[in-house]
């Protein structure tokens, strides 16, 4: 791991989050060690006091029952223990002389300090003064009494025993907080290095993206963690904005497609009419027709325009409750004539009253463009029905006709925005009309799906959202 | 007919102003909101033509101050903005009409027209009549020299947006936003159609006919072709 690596590693939010952890740990940890070895000293002490004072007890009881010989045995006979917890007896006689025990005098220094009030101090034992060799020079804690006779009992317990067992639990007690604070390091650094990996992974996918590649997407873990879950929204922006990215070409490619054809025929008049002499009513010919390329240049212009409006989403159009059933039967009268002109039937079939949020006007220009579709394409004597549906899934516009349809293995391609087929291609219109319905189905979150009429075609507009459909 | 327009763009105002001047109207050009104002202010126009997108003032807030001052000369407003809520917004703030760009010079004149001639007060609010042709508002009811013509209540409305604009051209457009509230364009001669239909009822066996298709540009319901 290099340097600026380590730098970058130990800026990230995990590695830092375990420091800080690290360091409270520490704190924490060395503030319960304290109040451990506070607490268990106490114990130990007490523990010791007490059983100092018992065996004191007991020493008076004998002389008391038995008399200063039996003291005397019986110190005699337990000065023989010792060992690192021992016990150490001094007895002396009324002059201060050593009769028995197994320390070697009195405490000289700080005498002031062994009080014979027959309860247990500490007291200050040099480590002449006991066989054991290599304890320190420290308080032992130390219980005497002077008898009647005026002889001396004195009681001591080293601590060395106590004191290592309290070193040990400190170095465990240490040892462990280093074991924690390194394994939280150790956490901290795996965490940061693993959300690295990850935001890397990120990083990677969108510098590719602004390198010019919009199909890539992040990888998911699969593990549907969190990271997967902000993975999963970029990618879903990053769909949104390659479809309207696509949209954007594919206006273009429209916008290049339809304007050029009229755009060039228009032109090329306008420069043949003057590469010679011409009559006044030839010019005013010429005109009428060029006239004519600009009104199918201003028609497709602006269908190209409205798609553009229903493809900036709500943002810029108004959305309101909108009454399915009234635009269609307005459609229908609408066209009517139309259809009767061509020999056709257009009826009506609603079975329920359907109210969409959406935009009447586009709406309405939607069904117009389907319904001129079903009329353009299809032959005399034939049925062109409009069923406006609404149930608890949601509401439905239908258009079927019994024209040719649209083959199975186009209609894919035809929800695909602003795909045209062959057929349309060569018959007369701009061509954007499926385009426009499919950009303000978009708009409604509408789904439009083409199906078969066996014979014909049926588009629906299906919108989502029972409950915005009245029944 | 005296008409103002304010509109920046110098090439589409000297269109405007020759086709305008050639159409046998005379036309004042202001070049921003600003001047554009002052001389609605002084008032003496038929109609304003407005252009939305001004430098200075916006088109919309010119008509806006002409309307709280009282001033109710129609006014068309010219937009480059084609989407539904602009009509909309167009429409609230004063203006009598909305055309989007690009739009047809024809188109244009025929709705400065509709629009002047709209202010007209009507001879009678509930008989409309042209020749022969009488529309009694009240009793919905239509004839032609005395003859009952039998009308669907589309059509009704149809003639009567004619009848209240005869001897007017009026477009397609004009139509279909009028008689059927639709703001966009269809692709098939629908308009055509419900034309023909209507023609046959008020015009076959009658004389003279009413109903002129004007190529191009509409129809003209006038006794004089």
């Amino acid at each position: 791991m290099t340097r600026p690596e380590l730098k970058r590693l130990f800026r990230t939010t995990a590695v830092r989050t375990s420091l800080w952890y690290a360091s409270l740990y520490i704190l924490l940890a060395g503030a319960a060690l304290g109040a451990y070895h506070w607490a268990t000293s106490r114990y130990v002490d007490a523990q010791l006091y007490a059983g100092l004072h018992d065996e004191f007890v007991d020493l008076r009881n004998t002389e008391a029952a038995q008399g200063f010989a039996a003291l005397r045995r019986e110190v005699v006979a337990r000065s023989r223990g010792g060992g690192p917890d021992g016990r150490y007896y001094l007895l002396t006689d009324a002059q201060g002389r050593k009769v028995a025990g197994n320390l070697a005098r009195w405490p000289r220094e700080r005498d002031d300090q062994v009080t014979l009030d027959e309860t247990v101090h500490p007291a200050w034992i040099d480590d002449d003064m006991y066989p054991n060799v290599g304890d320190e020079d420290e308080y032992w804690p130390a219980i005497g009494k002077r008898f009647a006779d005026g002889s001396i009992l004195l009681l001591t317990r080293s601590v060395a025993q106590a004191d290592e067992m309290q070193l040990f639990s400190i170095y465990a007690l240490s040892g462990l907080l280093v074991i924690i604070v390194l394994l939280a390091l150790a956490m901290g650094v795996f965490m940061g290095r693993t959300i690295l990996a990850r935001i890397d992974n990120i990083t990677a996918t969108s510098e590719t993206i602004i390198r010019g590649d919009l199909s890539r997407r992040v990888p998911l873990s699969g593990r549907g963690d969190e990271f997967d879950e902000l993975s999963g929204r970029l990618n879903n922006m990053l769909d949104r904005i390659e479809q309207l990215m696509q949209g954007m070409r594919d206006v273009t490619d429209n916008v290049a497609h339809d304007l050029r054809r009229p755009l060039a025929r228009l032109r090329n008049r306008l420069d043949v009419v003057l590469l010679g002499e011409r009559h006044g009513d030839e010019y005013r010919r010429v005109i009428e027709e060029s006239i004519r390329d600009t009104e199918e240049l201003m028609r497709s212009f602006n269908a190209i325009l409205q798609i553009a409006q229903a493809e900036a989403g709500t943002l810029r159009v108004k959305m309101q409750p909108v009454d399915l059933t009234a635009i269609a039967a307005q459609g229908v009268e609408f066209y009517l004539p139309l259809a009767q002109q061509r020999g056709q039937d257009l009826s009506l079939r609603a079975t329920a009253r359907a109210t969409v949020h959406g935009n009447s006007d586009l709406l309405a220009q939607a069904l117009g463009n389907l319904l001129e579709n079903a009329i353009k394409y299809s032959p005399r004597g034939t049925q062109v029905q409009v069923r406006v549906e609404a149930d608890a899934t949601g509401a439905r516009i239908r258009v079927s006709d019994q024209g040719p349809g649209i083959p199975a293995a186009d209609r894919e391609r035809v929800l695909q925005r602003f795909t045209r087929l062959d057929q349309a291609r060569s018959s007369p219109g701009n061509g954007l009309g499926l385009s426009l319905v499919n950009a303000i189905a978009g708009l409604h979150q509408a789904h439009l799906t083409f199906g078969d009429n066996r014979p014909g075609l049926v588009v629906t507009m299906v919108f989502p959202g029972g409950e915005r459909a009245t029944v | 007919m005296h008409i103002l327009l304010i509109e920046d763009d110098g090439d589409a105002a000297g269109y405007l102003l020759k086709g305008l001047n050639e159409s046998g109207h005379s036309v004042d050009h202001a070049a921003d909101g600003e001047d554009g104002l002052q001389l609605a202010l002084g008032g003496g126009y038929e109609a304003l033509i407005v252009d939305r997108m001004l430098p200075g003032r916006d088109g919309l807030a010119v008509i806006r101050m002409l309307r709280a001052g009282g001033d109710r000369t129609p006014a068309l407003v010219l937009s480059a903005l084609g989407e539904v809520d602009d009509r909309v917004t167009g429409l609230q703030a004063g203006g009598d009409d909305y055309l989007v760009k690009p739009y047809a010079f024809s188109e244009l004149l025929a709705r400065l027209d509709a629009l002047v001639r709209r202010q007209r007060p009507e001879e009678s609010d509930s008989r409309i009549q042209l020749a022969d042709l009488v529309m009694d508002l009240n009793a919905h009811r239509v004839t032609r020299a005395g003859r009952l013509i039998r009308l669907q209540s589309r059509e009704f409305r149809l003639l009567n947006f004619l009848l209240r604009h005869q001897r007017q051209v009026v477009t397609r457009t004009m139509l279909l936003e009028q008689v059927w509230d639709y703001h966009f364009d269809p692709q098939t001669n629908v308009v055509d159609v419900h034309i023909s239909r209507l023609r046959t009822k008020i015009d076959r066996g009658f004389a003279p006919p009413l109903l002129h298709t004007i190529r191009g540009v509409g129809y003209k319901l006038s006794d004089t072709p």
